[in-house]
C-alpha cells in the first residue's frame, strides 16, 4: 500500500514473466522502488499458475521462454475473464518485428524494447496501469 | 609515485568477461548489485568483450541508472569494437558516447 496525501492507496500488482532471473530482477527492482507489487514467474506455465491467484493490474512478459512462450501466454490470458482488459506488455528486442505483430494479434497492449531504459519502462507502465 | 596513484584507481576498474551471456551475465549482475551498495564508483573496462547479449547490456544500463540516483560515477571508456557494434545494433550509439564521457 502507498500513502498518498494522507490516504491509503492499494499498490498496483504486476506480474513479470521472464526465464532470465537477471532480467526479472531488473524489471522488478525498477517497479518495486516505485511502489508496485511484483509477482515473478519464470515461464508461461508458471505464469498461468500464478494468474489464478489474485488480481493483476499489469502483465509484462518475455517472448522466448521454455515450456510456454509469451505469445501463447498472452492468448491464454486474454481468454480468462479477469485478464480481458488487463494491460499486457511484451518484452522484445528491436529486431523482432514479426514477434511484435504476433504479440499484437495475441492481444498484447504494447511492447517494451530490450534493453530498456528504466525511466522509459516506468513511463510506459504508468501510462497503461492507471 | 605514478604506481601509487595508479594502483587504487586500477583496482576499481571492472574488467568485463570476453563472452557476456548466460551465467556470466548473472554473475555480473550480482557483482554490480553488491557494488551499488557501496560508495565506490563503477568504472567498466569492456575492451575484451567479443560477445554480449541484451540482458548484459540491460544490466549495465540499470547499473548506470543506479549510479546516477546515488550520485556515483559510472564510466565505461574502454570498449571493444564488438561491444560498440552490439550497442549500435540495439540503437544505443548515444549511450556509448554517454558512457565514454561518464556521468561526473
Amino acid at each position: 500500500m502507498l500513502l498518498i496525501d494522507g490516504e491509503m492507496e492499494m499498490s498496483k500488482r504486476v506480474m513479470v514473466v521472464d526465464d532470465s532471473k537477471t532480467m526479472r530482477d531488473m524489471v522488478s527492482f525498477t517497479l518495486k522502488r516505485e511502489g508496485y507489487e511484483v509477482v515473478e514467474a519464470e515461464d508461461g506455465i508458471r505464469a498461468t499458475e500464478v494468474s489464478g491467484v489474485g488480481i493483476f493490474d499489469l502483465v509484462i512478459t518475455d517472448v522466448n521462454m521454455p515450456r510456454k512462450d509469451g505469445i501463447t501466454l498472452t492468448k491464454e490470458l486474454r481468454m480468462k475473464p479477469q485478464f480481458r482488459s488487463t494491460p499486457i506488455l511484451i518484452l522484445t528486442t528491436e529486431a523482432d518485428a514479426t514477434k511484435k505483430a504476433a504479440g499484437k494479434a495475441a492481444g498484447a497492449t504494447g511492447w517494451i524494447v530490450k534493453p530498456f531504459d528504466p525511466d522509459q519502462l516506468l513511463s510506459v507502465v504508468k501510462r497503461v496501469c492507471r | 609515485m605514478v604506481e601509487e596513484l595508479a594502483t587504487p584507481q586500477l583496482e576499481k576498474i571492472i574488467q568485463l568477461e570476453s563472452r557476456l551471456t548466460g551465467r556470466a551475465v548473472d554473475s555480473l549482475h550480482l557483482f554490480l548489485l553488491e557494488k551499488s551498495g557501496t560508495d565506490d564508483p563503477i568504472l567498466i573496462d569492456a575492451s575484451e568483450v567479443t560477445l554480449i547479449d541484451t540482458t548484459a547490456i540491460q544490466v549495465l544500463l540499470s547499473a548506470e541508472k543506479e549510479c546516477i540516483s546515488r550520485e556515483k560515477q559510472f564510466q565505461n571508456n574502454n570498449m571493444s569494437s564488438d561491444f560498440i557494434g552490439a550497442m549500435t545494433t540495439l540503437g544505443l550509439a548515444n549511450v556509448v558516447d554517454r558512457w565514454r564521457d561518464g556521468n561526473v
